[in-house]
């Protein structure tokens, strides 16, 4: 099995797709398609985000891998529909900017890794936002930013949804919140990704909270 | 002790990798000239006056080493016909893609220089502080070929095309390296010292060393020749340590490096071939003490100083709306207190 784990990694992070591709239908013929999400894509993209986050690997390599895990999941859930492991309406959101590879990375992560996920979209005011958790309800947010301003305003996010006693958990990641640790909790988070793999761990843990 | 030097004498002794009279400062003051002067950052912007009479004003208040001439990254996509995003207290954001798909690589046309307006504001305002002084680096900026494209396509669709579509890859960048090179040359044209060639995507932090090699290091070492000027390259944050005899190769002088790497171990690699620019925590920093500022300031310093090669900044290349005044001053005080050779 690691051998099978390491070359699947390997085919990722050089982005040779054909050969992970091959590697995934070799697996699904002998092993149940559940196994290959839970055993494989969620521990191998864990291990990416990891090197990414240790200076190990480059972001390319993170964001093609998760493309690629994303187009396999895509492959693999027609034809074997799961239930998502979300018991709570998650979404997710690049708040005020257009820098959205943060939040194709996450999603795809999340996605790959059985979450479903609300996608928000990007260049979101905090009035939009607002107005998008009110009509959605959404119990968790996830939101990306890139530049310093974007990460202030999930102060102001926060201070609107308590002005109108909505509660959620948010969870904030980007460059802003590597480059200050304490920043997340300065701006009402619940909690800070360092990276995808983070976001996967931090919904597992509110959804058993939840459960 | 050193008689006191001019700051392009302070900054030309540094970067000849000679001990100065202390430490030079490039604070990178973008949109924090409109705080400075109590104008909203769209009106700062508007008039080129704006900027040089707070590019000057700064320069003496917080005993600044340069006048940095950039008014902001997303500048170039503006010249290219696309958006930008003005905000209350952060700089100008690129909007929305202008290539929306790659095939509109082929009609895109890059823009001349001396027919669009904002970058003949950006020339204006370096003309005019050449007139005010000689004794004071100005610095130009430009985004380099191979990172602009995150402004004009979006960074997903970028890194795409540049895995999978190597040939419509070439095209753009040879579209980019054209602007940049024109973009360059008439900044220091206009009166600028040098030129901060901001490339982000070339970060390991970003693409691995072995696309690197294949991509933006070769376009740099297309580009950075045909500026008639120093460079200095500045990754934004983005590490740049496992790269740097590659960046040696590309013919720039000087690096804008990381908080996240360690000032000596850079030192160490670069000392006779690549001056440092940083590496002061421009996010952290807008919450500093004055304990925090004079720390960071004086690890800098311990590690960085010695033999020249080093001017203190952020590491993005951006002063953020957000620090206090009284970091600022702290930091030219601290400077001032433990820089001199």
């Amino acid at each position: 099995m690691n051998l099978f784990k390491n070359e699947f990694e390997e085919a990722l992070v050089n982005y040779e797709k054909t050969r992970a591709f091959s590697l995934f239908e070799k697996f699904v013929r002998e092993n149940e398609t559940a196994k290959f999400i839970d055993e494989i894509i969620v521990e191998i993209l864990s291990s990416i985000g990891n090197k990414w986050h240790k200076g190990n690997l480059s972001l390319s390599q993170v964001y093609l891998s998760s493309k690629i895990c994303e187009e396999i999941i895509a492959k693999l859930l027609p034809a074997q529909p799961t239930a998502p492991k979300n018991s709570r309406k998650t979404g997710i959101v690049t708040l005020e900017d257009h820098h959205i590879l943060g939040k194709r990375i996450v999603s795809s992560t999340l996605r790959s890794s059985g979450f479903n996920l609300i996608d928000f979209g990007h260049g979101i005011s905090v009035e939009r936002m607002l107005e998008k958790i009110i009509s959605e309800k959404p119990e968790i947010l996830l939101i990306s930013v890139l530049m310093y301003p974007s990460a202030l305003k999930v102060k102001k996010l926060r201070d609107e949804l308590l002005k109108n006693n909505i509660e959620i958990k948010i969870l904030v990641g980007g460059a802003p919140f590597n480059f200050d640790k304490n920043l997340w909790e300065k701006v009402g988070a619940d909690a800070m990704g360092r990276n995808a793999t983070d976001a996967v761990k931090m919904l597992e843990k509110w959804m058993e909270a939840k459960s | 002790m050193t008689t006191e030097m001019s700051s392009m004498e302070r900054v030309m002794t540094a970067l000849d990798f000679k001990e100065p009279d202390r430490v030079p400062l490039f604070l990178l003051f973008s949109m924090y000239g409109a705080k400075e002067l109590g104008l909203g950052i769209k009106k700062y912007f508007s008039d080129p006056d704006n900027v040089v009479k707070a590019q000057i004003y700064m320069k003496e208040k917080y005993r600044n080493d340069c006048y940095y001439a950039s008014t902001y990254v997303a500048v170039e996509v503006e010249a290219c016909g696309g958006e930008v995003i003005f905000s209350e207290n952060g700089p100008p954001n690129a909007g929305r893609p202008i290539i929306k798909h790659s095939q509109d690589i082929l009609s895109f046309d890059p823009p001349k220089v001396k027919q669009t307006k904002c970058l003949l504001n950006t020339l204006e305002i370096i003309q005019k502080l050449k007139n005010h002084s000689d004794s004071v680096p100005i610095i130009g900026t430009v985004v380099s070929p191979f990172s602009l494209p995150v402004m004009q396509m979006g960074f997903d669709k970028y890194l795409d095309l540049m895995y999978d579509d190597r040939q419509l890859f070439a095209d753009l960048m040879s579209k980019n390296e054209a602007f940049c090179v024109e973009w360059a040359n008439a900044q220091l044209a206009a009166g600028a010292t040098a030129i901060v060639y901001f490339d982000p995507v070339s970060s390991p932090s970003i693409i691995p060393r072995e696309m690197y090699l294949k991509t933006g290091f070769e376009v740099a070492r297309r580009t950075i020749p045909r500026i008639n000027g120093a460079t200095a390259t500045h990754f934004a944050s983005g590490n740049s340590l496992p790269i740097i005899d590659d960046i040696v190769k590309t013919g720039t002088a000087a690096i804008g490096v990381s908080s996240m790497e360690d000032i000596g171990e850079i030192k160490q690699k670069c000392h006779g071939k690549l001056s440092i620019i940083g590496n002061l925590n421009g996010i952290e920093m807008c919450h500093w003490s004055i304990e925090d500022t004079q720390a960071a300031v004086k690890n800098i310093i311990t590690k960085g100083a010695k033999g020249g090669g080093l001017v203190i900044s952020d590491n993005h290349g951006e002063i953020p709306f957000q620090v206090k005044e009284e970091t600022l001053h702290a930091i030219a005080d601290a400077v001032k207190k433990w820089g001199h050779y």
